[in-house]
């Protein structure tokens, strides 16, 4: 209750597609995309993604908090090996440090064993309605989005030392991971949507 | 003799060693840019205790490049409109666990201010807090999905709310200073 007064007081509602998510909402269309530069030389586009399930995450190689969430992004797609489910990382920033040259740097210095496409002309994260990094979507084999949000419940940062600190300790609930294996089984996801926590994307006007 | 001498002077050397590095650190506390910390209840009450003026409260925190890139243009602002008793307030969101960020951004905001009239508790325009809660928590309450985010209160309410939250709708400083400025006019 108190927490609701001070919502009331401190902030104003929002008009948003989604509860986090000014474009997008669960159920809609993976917006498509198309020969966007992949670190590993090759280019992606969504017609030719063939598995049943697909997760786009927005990732930024000079934010904190993409850092501190790395290892657990390659365990992620290390724990869905062998099934019908593609990982695409997508970077959409403009900076030099978060553009193809230097993902390439970054994804070989942490072991990205994903596909990673950086989008200059940034629509496909407008289109997503993608606000921060890291920030996970996952769409079925209709390419409907049955989530959007958070790795886990308990985001993590990577200080200046290098030292990764979970906000909330140890991770306990991993809503990206349970949402790939819901929509693989066909089911509806219990918890479609999170509050992604993370760097803002920066979009040209 | 000769030993106990040597030691005695010693001492003495470091003692004054501590002293001058004390009164150094003395001066740097006084020079430094006041940040205070307060809890989302105390934020509540901040707000309430500006009800009769232009509130402008940047949220930032040092883990965010866009949110430094902005503050010095915040900080210009605030020079702009102080003589219109516009108040200007950064609200710095860390992680309360990690004291060493902290210690970065108020290494930051002196900086922001070194040699600005600005700085100092009297006729100050621009006040610094520290938000000491859980991150998420804060975040959620604020209503925040991303910083920087710009939130504008006139008589105590929250009349502008410039975020990133919409990536076809990204604020620029000149929104700022335009919701300003048409908050003056109407006042």
């Amino acid at each position: 209750m108190k927490t609701l007064l001070l919502l009331a007081l401190l902030a104003a509602p929002n008009a948003f597609a989604g509860q986090y998510n000014a474009i997008m909402n669960i159920g809609d269309a993976l917006p498509a995309f198309e020969n966007l530069p992949a670190t590993d030389g090759s280019s992606v586009s969504s017609k030719d993604i063939t598995e049943d399930v697909l997760v786009v995450v927005m990732l930024a190689n000079h934010c904190p908090w993409v850092k501190g969430m790395d290892q657990d992004l390659v365990k992620l797609v290390d724990q869905f090996k062998g099934q019908s489910v593609r990982v695409v990382g997508l970077a959409v920033n403009l900076r030099e440090d978060d553009r193809l040259p230097a993902m390439k740097v970054h994804g070989e210095k942490v072991g990205y064993n994903f596909t990673y496409v950086f989008d200059e002309s940034q629509d496909l994260g407008r289109a997503l309605g993608a606000t921060r990094t890291p920030e996970y979507f996952v769409f079925d084999k209709e390419r409907k989005l049955t989530y959007m949000g958070l790795l886990y419940d308990s985001p993590a940062k990577m200080n200046k030392s290098g030292e990764v600190r979970h906000i909330n300790g140890e991770p306990k609930t991993f809503y990206a991971a349970d949402a790939i294996t819901a929509t693989l089984d066909g089911k509806a996801v219990e918890q479609a949507e999170t509050r992604a926590h993370g760097c803002s994307v920066k979009y040209t006007e | 003799m000769k030993k106990l001498l040597i030691t005695g002077l010693l001492a003495l050397c470091l003692l004054t060693q501590n002293l001058l590095s004390q009164t150094a650190w003395a001066e740097d506390a006084n020079d430094s840019v006041p940040l205070k910390t307060v809890t989302l209840s105390e934020w509540e009450a901040v707000l309430k205790s500006h009800q009769g003026e232009i509130v402008v409260v940047d949220f930032w925190a040092t883990w965010c490049i866009s949110c430094l890139e902005r503050f010095p243009h915040m900080v210009t602002m605030s020079e702009r409109y102080q003589s219109k008793k516009v108040r200007f307030i950064s609200m710095l969101l860390e992680d309360p666990e990690e004291p060493e960020a902290i210690a970065l951004a108020h290494q930051f905001l002196n900086k922001q201010f070194l040699n600005k009239q600005l700085k100092g508790k009297n006729g100050l325009a621009f006040d610094h807090y520290s938000m000491n809660e859980n991150l998420m928590k804060s975040f959620e309450v604020l209503d925040l999905l991303g910083i920087p985010a710009v939130f504008i209160y006139n008589k105590g309410q929250l009349t502008h709310r410039l975020t990133g939250d919409n990536p076809n709708k990204q604020f620029t400083d000149k929104d700022i200073e335009e919701a300003i400025l048409a908050l003056l006019k109407s006042s």
